[in-house]
């Protein structure tokens, strides 16, 4: 990849034919992927949607030691205070608080007084600039600034490009960050790149700490350890990726790009493999690792032991036929999709933010099934699910970023997979408990759903659900 | 050269203007503007004022343009007349208004045109230009609720100018105001005493008949810096009063104040009146009464950081120090509003020449920690966003201005005579969360003499 000789990442659309509007069946779609020119469309009414800096803050937020500039309107920042409150109140941050005049006059001076500002307020020992559509559009110059003041503090401060327009999907500001990681922090390959460790390189991106704790146990039980990056890092995750023996994905969509990058600079393995969500995919994915360093027998012990137990947990639940509507991204979405079906579950239909090259096994394995699973992709855009899902009638809604009170309001219970631990063995356990719960007593969102909601026109509700997507005219 | 905020806590004019509309039945915003921005406002208002969040009929979902690269380029103005044409069809409404963020402002695009062509076809739409860069969340309040005063008319005549008796309550900002509902619900029981009703304009039953009602109030009520050009352009334009309170009330002193100005401003300052006011101030102070031992007994007298908007901050500052007998220290208040209203507020929390109370107007919360961290309050009211400072000084923090993230907030709220009450109830569980417990005390005795043959080191017990 020399995408990192470039300013910022390549946006999703051209590095993985990336698609974020869709409604219909899975053949179609595939057929376009196969033929090599997937239809991009756009939708003539859309519902409004995360842009690249929300990700983009969501990643950094977990990184050590750090200030965070955003350089922007103060509205642009006000998103911070979720991430802040939320998960980590301990990273400092600050807005650049650009007004007409300073759209007007340029504004790097004051881009330059707020990094001061941070760097004197809180020592840092690694500021982020976070640029903003206005940023973007007026061309500021960050890079110079950045240059200037790098020089001056001694410290890593790392511009990220993000615009909120250039991408049609907001995930794309991931690998804005990534990239920005990559350039900046990836020390060059070294002369003591001899010097192997005896640990591996988990890239986790979007990842919640519990999961990456179950995680790094299975990884430490064949007495392996783990250098975790860029989620939950520090410097020294990053001087550390060389020494590493390989690299492995968590979530193959989110670490891919700086999976490669990371493989091409020092020369080693970068294993990417499918979300361990669900028990065929978690003893897959601590197989395959387990592999590559002959530490097979080791897995295989942990493996039987872990799935008499879940066998065991599983024997007398019964969900032959539950009906569930699934609304995640892509690589969790086909991972649970795959266990629910292996422990009797209906999936109704599949929501996702995105969908690329990348998806196009698991879309086969989609379009072999004897019924036909609607397929709907866009972040957002909840008048499209109300249409499914009143034709639909599922049991069961899963999705993540709370992005269900249409479930809610239709009387279907709600698993939000945000904050709960669902990867590994132990998420099995957490997924299953959840279900039940939800399965066993709906009242909740039962009673919710005696409330009349008249948001959508019936007009709306008895069209195709596909009516607002359009092919992009050039 | 607008300031560099630190730990920046207040939204731009898309987000004051989105809160309004989210707040009224049948209104329906169409954000002009590039992905993200009204998902800023959405991050920001569903978990961090209350978790009250906009949950309105259900929408919490907005119709927005999403504006990409290529709108950048060549114009939004296309995009943005598909939105609007489809906005109709697909969501029930009975005013659509466009919202603008920076993006299509800075490209120039033309949104009355677009705004017109939509009226031509006898949709009820209108437009508003309210990008980040221009103004804050409070001028975003003040926009939003003028501009739906002034383009109502257009589409929904009202032949009724009959004056009727209620007020207008002006100044609340759903969702910057975490307790704006219960707020409302406070003021309209309060007014009640009086033989008043209330138009709140905000929450559950509110939409395009209370708003048109605006004009036929006898009195408009403003209880923050940001209602007083309204109410000022309602007086031009309608010939109604106002009365500018400057902030909500709590407890007795600046309720009955408030009933009082209310009812001369009216006319209806009668004995009948005097003696309703005189019963519920009565049934406030027997509550307090009640606490009076712990008050003494537990020291309630704490000295005081009050950290928020003017509405919220200066009204509890009041009814803390003059009744409650709080050590009002610092008050932090973070919407900066004019010179003028700064020295009012300055002056009504110094009215005696007890102790003395600083007043700071500050949004950056970096300076804010440092006054804090400085004038080491044992009590803090304010955001979530002081928790760091609560927790390095060990003290309690009440959470009563956004953001806030750790408390559900529903119909709660610190107005009036019962909200006073209320408050002291929240208040007293902080401070009695902190206090010592005697099986530690035990302990710390414990570990005295398991060192006593050592050097026996004085450890401080929080």
């Amino acid at each position: 990849m020399d995408f990192y000789k470039h300013k910022t990442a390549p946006i999703r659309e051209k590095r993985l034919s990336t698609v974020s509007a869709y409604y219909g069946d899975t053949d179609t779609l595939l057929k376009e992927y196969k033929s090599g020119s997937v239809n991009q469309r756009i939708r003539t009414f859309s519902q409004d949607i995360y842009s690249d800096i929300q990700y983009a803050l969501q990643l950094i937020n977990t990184i050590k030691d750090i200030a965070i500039v955003v350089h922007g309107p103060s509205g642009c920042s006000v998103s911070r205070l979720y991430f802040d409150l939320a998960f980590d109140d301990s990273v400092k941050w600050a807005v650049t608080n650009l007004n007409e005049r300073d759209s007007i006059m340029g504004s790097d001076s004051k881009l330059r007084e707020a990094i001061r500002q941070v760097f004197k307020a809180y020592s840092p020992k690694l500021i982020f600039v976070i640029t903003t559509p206005v940023v973007a559009i007026n061309n500021d110059d960050v890079e110079s600034v950045v240059d200037e003041l790098k020089e001056e503090y001694n410290i890593p401060i790392i511009p990220v490009f993000t615009d909120g327009f250039r991408s049609k999907t907001g995930v794309s500001g991931y690998d804005v960050v990534l990239h920005a990681l990559i350039k900046n922090l990836l020390p060059e390959k070294g002369v003591d790149s001899l010097s192997k460790g005896n640990f591996i390189n988990l890239i986790s991106v979007s990842e919640n700490f519990n999961d990456i704790k179950e995680l790094v146990r299975l990884l430490n039980e064949i007495g392996l350890q783990v250098n975790i990056l860029p989620r939950f890092s520090g410097l020294e995750n990053f001087t550390k990726t060389k020494d590493a023996l390989f690299s492995v994905s968590v979530n193959p969509d989110e670490a891919q790009y700086p999976g490669i990058a990371i493989a091409e600079r020092y020369g080693f393995h970068y294993l990417q493999l499918p979300i361990p969500v669900g028990i065929k995919n978690t003893s897959f994915w601590f197989t395959e690792i387990a592999k590559v360093l002959n530490l097979e027998a080791e897995a295989e012990k942990i493996i039987t032991e872990e799935t008499y137990h879940l066998g065991k947990y599983l024997d007398n639940k019964k969900f032959e036929g539950k009906k569930v509507f699934i609304n995640l991204p892509p690589a969790y979405a086909f991972g649970i999709i795959d266990f629910l079906e292996d422990i009797g579950f209906e999936i109704s239909a599949i929501k996702m933010p995105y969908i690329d090259i990348q998806h196009l096994e698991q879309l086969e394995i989609l379009a072999s099934h004897k019924t036909k699973i609607p397929i709907l992709i866009g972040e957002g855009q909840v008048f499209e699910e109300v249409n499914i899902i009143n034709q639909l009638k599922p049991e069961l809604y899963i999705s993540s970023k709370a992005d269900n009170i249409i479930a809610i309001k239709e009387g279907i219970p709600v698993i939000d997979i945000e904050t709960l631990p669902v990867l590994g063995y132990k998420g099995v356990y957490n997924l299953i408990d959840k279900i039940e719960k939800k399965l066993y007593n709906p009242s909740f969102s039962h009673y919710l759903s005696t409330n009349n909601d008249e948001v959508y026109s019936v007009n709306w509700l008895q069209k195709k659900g596909n009516w607002y997507i359009k092919q992009e005219v050039k | 050269m607008s300031q560099i905020i630190h730990k920046n806590r207040n939204g731009c004019a898309l987000h004051g203007a989105l809160k309004v509309m989210g707040a009224i039945e049948g209104i329906v915003p169409i954000v002009h503007a590039s992905a993200g921005c009204s998902i800023q406002s959405r991050l920001s208002e569903n978990t961090l004022s209350g978790k009250n969040g906009k949950y309105f009929k259900g929408w919490r979902e907005t119709s927005s343009t999403n504006l990409t690269e290529k709108h950048v380029v060549f114009g939004g103005t296309a995009r943005l007349r598909e939105q609007i044409k489809n906005t109709v069809k697909v969501l029930n409404g009975d005013l659509y208004i466009v919202v603008t963020g920076c993006v299509p402002e800075v490209v120039g695009d033309d949104l009355q045109a677009m705004v017109k062509e939509a009226q031509e076809q006898d949709f009820p739409v209108f437009g508003l230009g309210t990008p980040g860069f221009k103004s804050n969340i409070y001028k975003g309040y003040e926009i939003a609720v003028s501009g739906i005063i002034d383009n109502l008319d257009l589409f929904y005549r009202n032949s009724d100018q009959e004056q009727q008796n209620f007020v207008n309550i002006l100044g609340i900002i759903p969702n910057q105001d975490l307790f704006w509902e219960g707020n409302l619900s406070a003021l309209e029981h309060i007014f009640e005493i009086i033989g008043l009703q209330t138009n709140k304009l905000f929450g559950l039953g509110q939409g395009i008949k209370e708003w048109q009602a605006i004009k036929n109030a006898q009195l408009n009520i403003v209880v923050s810096p940001w209602g007083i050009n309204i109410a000022r352009h309602l007086q031009e334009k309608y010939n109604i009063p106002y009365i500018d309170f400057g902030w909500l009330p709590t407890g007795e002193k600046d309720t009955s104040d408030l009933l009082r100005l209310v009812a001369d401003k009216l006319g209806i300052n009668n004995s009948e009146i005097l003696i309703k006011i005189k019963k519920e101030e009565e049934r406030l102070k027997y509550q307090l009464q009640k606490i009076a031992e712990h008050y003494y007994k537990y020291d309630f007298q704490k000295e005081a950081a009050i950290v928020g908007e003017t509405s919220i901050a200066t009204g509890i500052a009041r009814f803390l120090k003059y009744t409650f007998g709080l050590i009002v220290k610092n008050v932090v208040i973070t919407d900066n509003p004019g010179e003028e209203v700064q020295k009012h507020i300055i002056e009504s929390l110094n009215e005696d020449t007890g102790t003395f109370t600083k007043v700071s107007f500050l949004d950056n919360g970096n300076e804010i920690d440092n006054l804090l961290l400085k004038s080491k309050p044992e009590l803090i009211l304010g955001s979530s966003l002081e928790q760091s400072v609560a927790k390095a000084l060990c003290i309690p923090l009440l959470k009563i201005s956004s953001p806030v993230y750790e408390r559900i907030v529903l119909t709660r709220n610190y107005t009036g005579y019962n909200g006073a009450v209320t408050l002291i109830e929240d208040i007293s569980e902080q401070i009695l969360n902190t206090l010592q417990p005697e099986k530690l005390k035990k302990d710390y005795f414990k570990t005295l003499q398991f060192n006593s043959t050592n050097q026996v080191r004085l450890v401080s017990i929080n």
